[in-house]
């Protein structure tokens, strides 16, 4: 398992020590309107073989230079048969501190960790690593240095009992608020799930109140999916919604398939698909042989009438395009002209 | 929808996130009147916005405040906005980036905080327009030569002018878009008397600006002539008074400016100066999209003339036969009549946003507000 943990100093602006993740993964869920990722949230995603989880709003004790008080974050990553009882406490002690506002990992990464400015000037990755091994080691051996107290405060969630990732083969899915400690429970039983080799997401996500809110997510996720709502004044939900089991999707004949397509606006949100009509083909069916007939048939006698009506033309026949099948032009703004398109 | 972009540019707790908020929540209002509306566009930007009106209101209850931070700076933020004028198929989708203070001054360690900043630095370069946002208060309590020499560190003016003129340079690659850069002093309740303010140093705030950011102002006039370059001082508080202003040795020996409010007795957010920059941003917006959907309804009247063209065209005798057979003909009439509604559509929203635009067009800064 490797841990990166980010914090500030008094002066120095927030960063990882020594180094961050090779890709900051988490802001996909801002950029998907799901979730601020400098709240306190969890994300938790495991592709099965491996996971990585994103932790973040437990408080420091302590202040920056203007008195603002500090925030960590912490970003784990490992595979199925790594370390997963520690993740999972850290997890666990996460979850309790953004709920209960517990000071306690908060106070106790700060006296591990010491003077955070030189730390984030020079200090290694494995610095910081380290001092989240001891904090949150289930054996509790941080809470025995001579600091006392407010360390010994920490009751590892690794104790509480892991679920048994092959309990059930069903996905779990469902929705439930941060709120409600059965959803707590539930969410880390999840969490031990995808550390234990099951595919899917355990989430908090903090732009969302309602099933509708997560459709998409739900849609683009076929594994286990734990969210836990946490989206200011919300209307709390009362323990545990289903999330619908994504269908998969099997393509449909091409000349059969009602075209699908997702709306624009706020109606996407709840991620309904919406059937628009086939596009109808311009043309009239008309079977080849009786076609030949009738051309043939009526150009005998139109060439006749031709030859002496019609005033001879000096052109050359020209080539015929077709636009039986020609498609309803799409009006695409263009970005010649005005803003650029907007980054990948 | 592609959005116009629109970039900030200025240190942390400057201002940025509320200068933000205020232009949105007053943009709403304001636009009242001329049939063009301002809405969030997504849960992120409306929950942002709650949020920062909510620990604003948090700053007012208190009664006396010491300008803190209002958000975290760790992630950049993408507020996502619709301006919607009215006009169907005329909506213009605003993108607003409020990246974290400190990458202007300086970049951590990370090879990520690298790519962050050349992502963020792309944004900026290509938005249409540019906030500056400019901590007054800090310019006009600053005296001692000790102090003043502090200045361009805590403005970062030298970030400011080297990504201000990174950005005139790409504006004119494209003279014929729409570039507005805006110089908005911030925190000025002090320093104007028409937001219940006692005494008007108006002058000498200008004349600060221009001391600190004269390069800034000609460095983007040089590289875009075509740009449109504004002052606009804003109040986004209004009902404050600064009580005291310090300049201050912290325990790891920097020097940090701090300024005391109070909080006028009717609490009440009173804006000066949003009104103006929200018109100059939405002129800038409006005539970018006219631009587009003039090009664009130009475009589909020639596609619309040779659909029509190619449904009247005689291919010769047999072929018009097999075409009058095979319905091919009516096929292309029905492509030439649809083609002709499009454009005609098209001309039609061109013609309102001409309606609009003109209303907004005439609306007249406020005293305030200069050009530069
Ligand atoms: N007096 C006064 N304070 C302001 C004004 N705008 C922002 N502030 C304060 O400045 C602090 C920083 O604001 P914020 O928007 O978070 O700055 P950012 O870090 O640049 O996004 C907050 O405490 C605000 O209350 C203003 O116009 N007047």
């Amino acid at each position: 398992m490797r841990a990166y943990l980010r914090t500030r100093g008094t002066n120095r602006d927030y960063d990882f020590i020594g180094s961050g993740p090779a890709e900051y993964w988490w802001r996909d869920y801002h950029d998907r309107d799901l979730t601020d990722p400098e709240k306190p949230v969890i994300l938790a995603e495991s592709t099965g073989p491996t996971w990585r989880i994103y932790l973040q709003g437990v408080e420091s004790d302590r202040s920056d230079y203007r008195g603002t008080p500090i925030v960590y974050g912490l970003v784990l990553e490992g595979d199925a048969a790594d370390e997963t009882g520690l993740a999972h406490g850290i997890v666990g002690e996460w979850l309790s501190s953004i709920t209960t506002a517990s000071a306690a990992p908060g106070k106790a990464l700060d006296q591990a960790l010491g003077p955070v400015d030189p730390l984030l000037e020079t200090g290694d990755r494995e610095e910081g690593e380290a001092v989240v091994r001891a904090v949150f080691s289930p054996t509790g051996q941080a809470t025995e240095d001579e600091s006392g107290g407010d360390l010994g405060a920490i009751e590892p969630e690794s104790r509480r009992t892991m679920a048994d990732p092959d309990a059930e083969d069903d996905p779990a899915r469902w929705l439930g608020d941060i709120e409600s400690e059965e959803s707590q429970a539930a969410f880390l039983a999840v969490v031990a799930g995808l550390l234990g080799g099951r595919a899917g997401r355990a989430v908090i996500l903090t732009y969302a109140e309602s099933a509708g809110d997560v459709s998409a997510l739900a849609e683009d996720e076929r594994g286990d999916l734990a969210v836990l709502v946490a989206r200011p004044n919300r209307e709390i939900v009362e323990g545990r919604r289903p999330l619908g089991k994504a269908e998969p999707v099997h393509p449909q004949p091409v000349g059969r398939t009602p075209h699908l397509r997702k709306r624009n606006g706020p109606a996407n949100r709840r991620g309904q698909s919406i059937p628009v009509e086939p596009r109808r083909r311009q043309s009239i069916m008309v079977p080849p042989t009786l076609l030949v007939a009738m051309v043939c048939l009526a150009s005998g006698v139109l060439a006749v009438l031709a030859w002496e009506v019609l005033p001879a033309s000096d052109d050359p026949p020209r080539p015929a395009p077709t636009v039986t099948v020609t498609q309803t032009v799409v009006v695409k703004e263009r970005v010649t002209v005005g803003p650029t398109p907007q980054p990948d | 929808m592609t959005a116009f972009k629109i970039g900030l540019l200025g240190p942390s707790r400057v201002g940025k996130t509320s200068l933000v908020t205020a232009l949105i929540s007053e943009g709403q209002q304001l636009l009242a009147g001329s049939g063009v509306a301002m809405l969030p566009d997504g849960r992120a930007t409306e929950d942002k916005i709650a949020d920062n009106w909510e620990q604003l209101q948090g700053d007012l209850l208190a009664g006396e405040f010491t300008p803190g931070n209002l958000r975290g700076t760790m992630e950049p933020f993408y507020f996502r906005l619709a301006l919607d004028p009215g006009v169907p198929g005329a909506r213009i989708g605003i993108e607003l980036l409020d990246f974290p203070g400190g990458w202007l001054a300086g970049r951590g360690r990370s090879a990520h905080s690298e790519s962050d900043w050349d992502a963020c630095r792309s944004f900026i370069t290509r938005s249409t327009a540019l906030l500056v946002p400019i901590d007054a208060a800090l310019l006009m309590e600053t005296y001692e030569k000790q102090h003043v020499k502090l200045l361009p560190k805590h403005l970062t003016t030298t970030q400011v002018e080297s990504v201000a003129r990174e950005w005139a340079i790409e504006r004119n690659r494209r003279p014929h878009e729409p570039a507005l850069i805006a110089f908005a002093p911030v925190k000025c309740e002090a320093y104007f008397n028409d937001n219940g303010g006692l005494r008007n140093k108006s002058h000498l705030l200008r004349q600060k600006f221009d001391e600190v950011y004269g390069g800034v102002v000609a460095a983007v006039r040089a590289e875009a002539p075509h740009a449109q370059l504004l002052y606009t001082p804003v109040d986004t508080l209004g009902c404050v008074e600064m009580v005291k202003s310090d300049w201050v040795l912290n325990e790891a020996g920097d020097w940090t400016f701090d300024a005391k409010y109070r909080v006028r007795r009717d609490r009440k957010i009173s804006r000066m100066g949003v009104d103006d920059l929200m018109t100059a941003v939405s002129q800038q917006l409006i005539q970018g999209k006219r631009t587009m959907t003039a090009d664009e309804s130009a475009d589909l009247i020639q596609r619309a003339q040779q659909a029509q063209d190619l449904a009247d065209r005689s291919e010769g005798f047999f072929r018009d036969v097999l075409m009058w057979l095979n319905r091919e003909r009516q096929a292309r009439r029905e492509a030439a009549g649809r083609q002709d509604r499009e454009a005609q559509e098209a001309v039609r929203r061109l013609q309102s946003l001409d309606t609009v635009l003109e209303k907004i067009a005439t609306r007249k800064f406020g005293p305030r507000v200069q050009r530069l």
